[in-house]
């Protein structure tokens, strides 16, 4: 009789469960980039303007800027705080800022600083609610529509136009015919990747993420993981509205109206793991790729808004029943 | 086995050539099992032996590749959960399966097919008192909620609900890991009052002093493979120990230390929660001090304030002469203390993630430089510390979560390794963890007291303490009984100091 001794047997190779898990996770890349591949695919063929470099180019500037959001609110994902959900409040909120600095002769470093420093400021205190024990949901529900409502009174609800010309190269600009935004979003896309997977603060937010406690028994704060990715996510989310900004020499309040739900969506159909410690700044970015050519295609096919979103809603679900099935396989057995 | 004094009776459960496997893993090879009315089957193993593939298999959450299970004498389908409680065979579940927020009464039928129409809930408690009688909580108040009863209780009441759908073959697995040495006891109580009205007990247990208390007879799991039941009047500890291990292993612990160097460690006054009189003592390097205390007594607490885990009502930790900063575990770890706590489930583990991150989660300022992980120090740094505790390095990529309990304990103690601490403080070093694994992580241990460190653990197993301190300072409801010298303490004199001490004050 054949006589497998199970520990010697088990040893040369991965164990199984191990092996399961980094199929899984090679798999989650897989159909993050396939996703994308695919919807490419499914536009060229169905229609020929999608591809035109014009229309690529439209994509991948608005893919930024739903990226530069989605890179920030990975850290507050991965750091197991669920969303932001004062994302596009706090771009709005940004690029108006930036249209009064500019329009009161402001030079233009001076008011980029301090547009992200405000950001920084709102972005530590809503961090620091939460790490008071305040669900993130809640508190940066709250932390937008006080946002607003103050934008609102700042404006009176009107456009700010400031007419200061500073600014329009990085609005505009197209180094070697790319969009600058497109440029800052690949340049964020990489420090965020960095940071996450080579940096102490990176691994510091994965374990928070992974478990709380087991990360503060190895002496690391929670509390104050969760002031740091709160003000990541809230200067991403206003370096869009800068860029917003300049390119169109104005701030609205409704600038960003409706992109809370496509930067998570970004985050979901990127596959970062929703209860935290799980997940990467790249699947963020062709996240947001997807989100933006998939809606950019359907403008194109002339789909009502109502469609649209519909589509973005049930690309959403399709990704999180599709890792969590992959995640759950790969656990158990 | 020989040893069948009494005319054959048709076991209540028998398992005849079950195989189980799981890729190139044999999780069960032909293995034999069987219970009888009216007795107690003890089930012992490593981990990894094949126990609880045993008990899934019974539970039918899995299918066995070949073999039958005969029910009374009558071969039965075990396939799915719902027809393995037809069968009467119902597992008491190691993570516990109540409803926190719904009463005892409510808890004790739920999911129960029977009845169907609405009940009072006065009337529902009084049914659940009958079945409540017969796990010792007659006195419990059918209507209070579950979350307001202990773990204990709870198990107990999750015992309740099965026997209320009739079950017959019951199977314990684990169950007394959670609990203290007097909730055991309601537990083993239970055991052998199922067992005196008829039932059938499987009972899987690591606690060898739990199956000579309470076993009738014992089947010992090795690789896999079973051996045949032994009456537990025919065995000895040391004999059941070799069966585990096969001949891997002689003795549990490793010598005593020899030296005692200068003192490295003091507690001035320190109270805490949990803690009711001021703790002084003086812990020295290379020493191993076990706290021994039932839970509830304080070593655990102590140990929690010690590392910074919870704030002191008063006193204060000294490093050699420097005041660690209170309730701050960064200060703590940096002046060289390291604290792996007794639930690496909870708040030892990054379960999810690699176990070279897991042990280098606490030297993060180690393996950095400016804010940058270094990969080539990390690597080194994890290498290094899976060799002190004997980790496979080639699992040092695997997700935490795959180990094996002993070797997830290996990583919650050795992640503290990397940044060198003086003092070492363990609370609950072996608990859920096999035999094997346990004389190795002993054996660490002492190695690391050997190297000049002090190592400090809290136990409610008393062999533990006396086979593995050096120092030993005993504890009884938040007060410290005694501190002696190895030497000069036995067996009964620390159980008495846990459980009855003469000098406790006049309280209870």
């Amino acid at each position: 009789m054949i006589d497998p001794d199970p520990k010697l047997e088990s040893t040369p190779g991965m164990p199984d469960e191990a092996a399961r898990i980094r199929s899984s996770r090679i798999a989650t890349v897989a159909i993050v980039v396939a996703s994308v591949a695919v919807l490419f695919l499914v536009g060229w063929l169905t229609t020929p303007q999608f591809v035109q470099w014009s229309n690529l180019r439209n994509i991948i500037r608005s893919g930024a800027m739903i990226g530069m959001m989605a890179l920030g609110i990975t850290f507050v994902t991965l750091s197991g705080n669920f969303f932001s959900l004062s994302v596009s409040q706090t771009g709005a909120f940004a690029a108006i800022a930036f249209a009064f600095l500019m329009s009161w002769g402001w030079p233009l470093p001076v008011a980029l600083v301090v547009v992200l420093l405000g950001a920084l400021l709102v972005g530590a205190a809503q961090g620091g609610l939460v790490a008071l024990g305040g669900n993130p949901i809640v508190v940066t529900l709250g932390f937008g529509a006080a946002l607003f409502g103050l934008g609102s009174i700042l404006t009176d609800n009107k456009t700010i136009r400031h007419g200061n010309t500073a600014a329009d190269w990085m609005g505009t600009g197209r180094p070697l015919g790319i969009p600058t935004q497109t440029w800052a979003f690949i340049f964020l896309c990489v420090i965020a990747a960095v940071v996450l997977t080579r940096t102490r603060f990176g691994r510091n937010v994965l374990f928070v993420g992974a478990n709380k406690y087991a990360a503060a028994a190895s002496g690391i704060r929670p509390s104050r993981v969760a002031v740091q990715v709160f003000a990541i996510s809230a200067m991403a989310a206003s370096i869009a509205g800068l860029f917003l900004s300049a390119q169109f020499g104005e701030g609205r309040l409704d600038s960003f109206a409706g992109d809370d739900i496509n930067a998570i969506a970004a985050i979901l159909v990127g596959g970062a793991a929703l209860q935290g410690g799980e997940g990467s700044a790249l699947r963020t970015g062709l996240g947001a790729v997807f989100i933006a050519a998939l809606d950019n295609l359907m403008v194109l096919r002339k789909f009502s808004f109502g469609v649209r979103r519909f589509w973005v809603g049930v690309a959403i679900l399709a990704a999180v029943s599709l890792f969590n099935y992959l995640r759950s396989r790969a656990r158990t057995t | 086995m020989t040893d069948t004094p009494v005319a054959v009776e048709t076991p209540a459960l028998s398992m005849r050539g079950i195989s189980k496997r799981f890729g190139h893993i044999q999780a069960l090879d032909n293995v034999d099992f069987e219970v009888r009315p009216g007795e107690v089957m003890a089930l012992v193993g490593e981990n990894g032996a094949g126990k609880s593939t045993l008990v899934k298999v019974l539970a039918g959450l899995y299918r066995p590749d070949s073999g039958e299970v005969l029910l009374n004498g009558e071969p039965i389908d075990l396939g799915g959960v719902m027809k393995s409680e037809h069968a009467r065979i119902a597992v008491v579940q190691q993570e516990l399966s109540l409803v926190p927020t719904l009463t005892v009464a409510e808890n004790v039928f739920l999911g129960s097919s029977r009845g169907g129409a609405w009940r009072s809930p006065r009337r529902l408690g009084a049914e659940a008192a009958v079945h409540l009688r017969h796990v010792g909580l007659e006195d419990l108040d059918p209507l209070m909620t579950i979350e307001q009863l202990s773990v204990a209780e709870r198990q107990l009441i999750e015992v309740a609900r099965l026997v209320a759908r009739d079950a017959r073959v019951l199977i314990f697995d684990e169950p007394t890991a959670a609990l203290s040495e007097r909730e055991t006891d309601g537990v083993k109580r239970v055991v052998r009052r199922l067992r005196d009205e008829g039932g059938s007990i499987i009972y899987v247990t690591h606690r060898l002093d739990e199956v000579f208390d309470l076993a009738d007879r014992v089947t010992v799991f090795r690789d896999g493979r079973s051996q045949p039941p032994v009456a537990i009047s025919d065995i000895d500890v040391d004999e059941l120990i070799r069966r585990m291990l096969g001949s891997r292993l002689d003795s549990m612990y490793p010598p005593h230390g020899t030296s005692r160097g200068d003192v490295v460690m003091t507690l001035e006054g320190l109270k805490g929660p949990g803690l009711d009189e001021r703790v002084d003592l003086a812990i020295h390097r290379g020493e191993i001090v076990g706290l021994a205390g039932q839970v509830g007594s304080g070593v655990s607490a102590l140990l929690r304030v010690v590392s910074g885990t919870v704030p002191p009502f008063g006193g204060r930790v000294l490093m050699g002469d420097k005041p660690v900063p209170p309730y701050n575990l960064g200060a703590a770890i940096r002046m060289g203390i390291g604290y792996a706590s007794s639930d690496r489930k909870r708040d030892g583990l990054f379960l999810g993630r690699k176990v070279e991150e897991n042990l280098t989660a606490t030297s993060l300022h180690l393996i950095s430089r400016a804010g940058w992980v270094l990969r080539s120090r990390e690597r080194a740094m994890s290498r290094r510390v899976a060799g002190l505790f004997q980790i496979d390095p080639g699992r040092l990529r695997s997700i935490a979560g795959t180990l094996s309990g002993g070797n997830q304990q290996k990583v919650a103690v050795g992640k503290w390794l990397g940044p060198e601490p003086s003092v070492l403080l363990v609370d609950e070093p072996t608990r859920g963890v096999d035999v094997g694994a346990r004389a190795e992580i002993y054996g660490h241990l002492r190695e690391l007291a050997e190297g000049g460190m002090a190592v400090v653990f809290a136990s409610s197993d008393v062999q533990e303490i006396l086979g593995l301190a050096d120092t030993i300072v005993t504890f009884f409801r938040g007060n410290l009984i005694s501190s002696k010298r190895r030497d000069e303490t036995d067996t009964a004199t620390i159980m008495r100091e846990i459980t009855h001490p003469t000098r406790a004050k006049d309280q209870k």
